[in-house]
C-alpha cells in the first residue's frame, strides 16, 4: 500500500465528496474505527487487513493482510432524509460495480448491494448510521472487495460462496488502481444521489441485475417467501411478483435465486 | 406522553425495551432493518416506555408510531 496515501491525498483535493484519508496496516474493523472516533465529514480510513470485518448482523468479512481492499468513509450530518437512507444501498452498488466495469470487469448485483462475479461474492458494503433525534449524525460507508485472495486462502466453506478478481480473471490486480477508480465511481453517483436523480442510479442498477425475472427466494428469520424478481422501486426495495399475481415489496432479506432440484444457491 | 416514531421503512429485527422499562433520551427502543442496515429507533425523552405497538419482523412504515413512553414516569 506505498505511495497509497498520497495518491488518494492528490485526488481528494479536488473532490467534493471525500476531505482527508488515514492507512493502516490492521485494524479491527474500518467501519467500527470511524464510528468509535471523531473524524471530519469526508475521511476515509483504509486497511490493510482487518482482524474483525465485519458484514450484516455481525456476519463475519473475511479480510487477511496484503491482498484485498477495505476501506470506509464517514458522513457528518448529511443532509439527508433518514426515509431516502435504504437508496444508499443501491448507490453504492452501482459505484463498485461501474468502476470494476471500466477496468474490464464483468460484474453483476445481487439486492440490494452484493457485488457478484460468476454468482460468487467479489465485494460487500456495509453502512451504518448513527442517529441524533431524528437526523442522521453520522454515517459510515464501508467496502470490502476480494483482489488478490488466492484459492488456498479461502476456507472451503467460503470458496463455495465467495471469490477474488485473481481468481475469476486468472490476474493479480493493482489495488491502488482500483481503489482510487472506486472513489471516483463512489463521489460520481453520490453525487448523482444527492442531486435527486435516484431513477438513474435505479436504471444503472437493474442493467447488473441478472435475476430480473428470476424465480427466488428470500430468507428472513423464520421465513422464506418465493416469487419472480420483478425489479426495485423508487426507494431500492425489491419488487416480487407472487404466484397469485400480486407484487411483494421487500424490505430486508436474504435473496437467492432459485436452482432446479435445488434449496439454495 | 411521548411518541418513538420511525424515521423509514423497516422491520423490526430486535425490541430493545420491554413495556415497563426506565429508558434515557438517546436509548434504543427498537431496531428496524431496512435492506442491509440496522437502524434504531430511540427514545427522544426519558421516562417509563408504557405500550410497545410493534412485533419481531413486523414491518414498520416512515411515521409509525413503535412505542409510547411516560416522561413522568420513572
Amino acid at each position: 500500500m506505498e505511495n497509497l496515501e498520497q495518491l488518494i491525498e492528490d485526488f481528494i483535493k479536488k473532490s467534493s465528496l471525500f476531505s482527508c484519508v488515514e492507512v493502516h496496516k490492521i485494524l479491527e474493523s474500518t467501519n467500527t474505527y470511524l464510528l468509535k472516533n471523531n473524524f471530519p465529514s469526508g475521511c476515509i480510513v483504509i486497511a490493510d487487513q482487518q482482524t474483525a470485518g465485519r458484514g450484516r448482523r455481525g456476519r463475519s468479512w473475511f479480510s487477511p493482510p496484503g491482498k484485498n481492499l477495505y476501506f470506509s468513509f464517514l458522513l457528518v450530518n448529511p443532509p439527508l432524509d433518514p426515509s431516502t437512507l435504504p437508496r444508499l444501498n443501491i448507490v453504492m452498488a452501482v459505484a463498485v460495480a461501474e468502476a470494476l466495469g471500466k477496468l474490464g470487469i464483468k460484474t453483476s448485483v445481487k439486492w440490494p448491494n452484493d457485488i457478484l462475479i460468476n454468482g460468487k461474492k467479489l465485494a460487500g458494503i456495509l453502512i451504518e448510521s448513527v442517529f441524533e433525534k431524528d437526523k442522521i449524525k453520522k454515517l459510515v460507508i464501508g467496502t470490502g472487495i476480494n483482489i488478490n485472495t488466492d484459492h488456498d486462502d479461502f476456507t472451503t466453506d467460503i470458496l463455495t460462496i465467495a471469490t477474488s478478481l485473481k481468481i475469476a480473471t486468472g490476474q493479480t490486480w493493482d489495488r491502488n488502481s482500483i481503489l482510487l477508480n472506486l472513489l471516483k465511481n463512489i463521489e460520481l453517483w453520490y453525487n448523482v444521489f444527492e442531486k435527486g436523480e435516484f431513477y438513474k442510479i435505479r436504471d444503472k442498477w437493474l442493467q447488473y441485475f441478472e435475476w430480473k425475472g428470476k424465480e427466488v427466494f428470500v430468507s428472513s428469520d423464520d421465513t422464506t417467501i418465493f416469487g419472480i424478481a420483478a425489479g426495485i422501486d423508487e426507494n431500492g426495495f425489491l419488487i416480487l411478483s407472487l404466484p397469485d399475481g400480486s407484487e411483494m415489496k421487500i424490505i430486508s432479506g436474504d435473496v437467492s435465486v432459485r436452482r432446479k432440484n435445488a434449496t439454495g444457491n | 406522553m411521548a411518541e418513538v416514531v420511525a424515521q423509514m421503512v423497516g422491520k423490526v429485527w430486535k425490541i430493545v425495551a420491554n413495556e415497563g422499562d426506565c429508558v434515557e433520551e438517546g436509548d434504543p427502543i427498537i431496531i428496524i432493518e431496512s435492506m442491509k442496515m440496522e437502524i434504531p429507533i430511540e427514545a427522544e425523552v426519558s421516562g417509563k416506555v408504557t405500550k410497545i405497538h410493534v412485533t419481531f419482523d413486523q414491518t414498520v412504515n416512515e411515521g409509525d408510531v413503535v412505542a409510547e413512553i411516560d416522561e413522568g414516569g420513572c
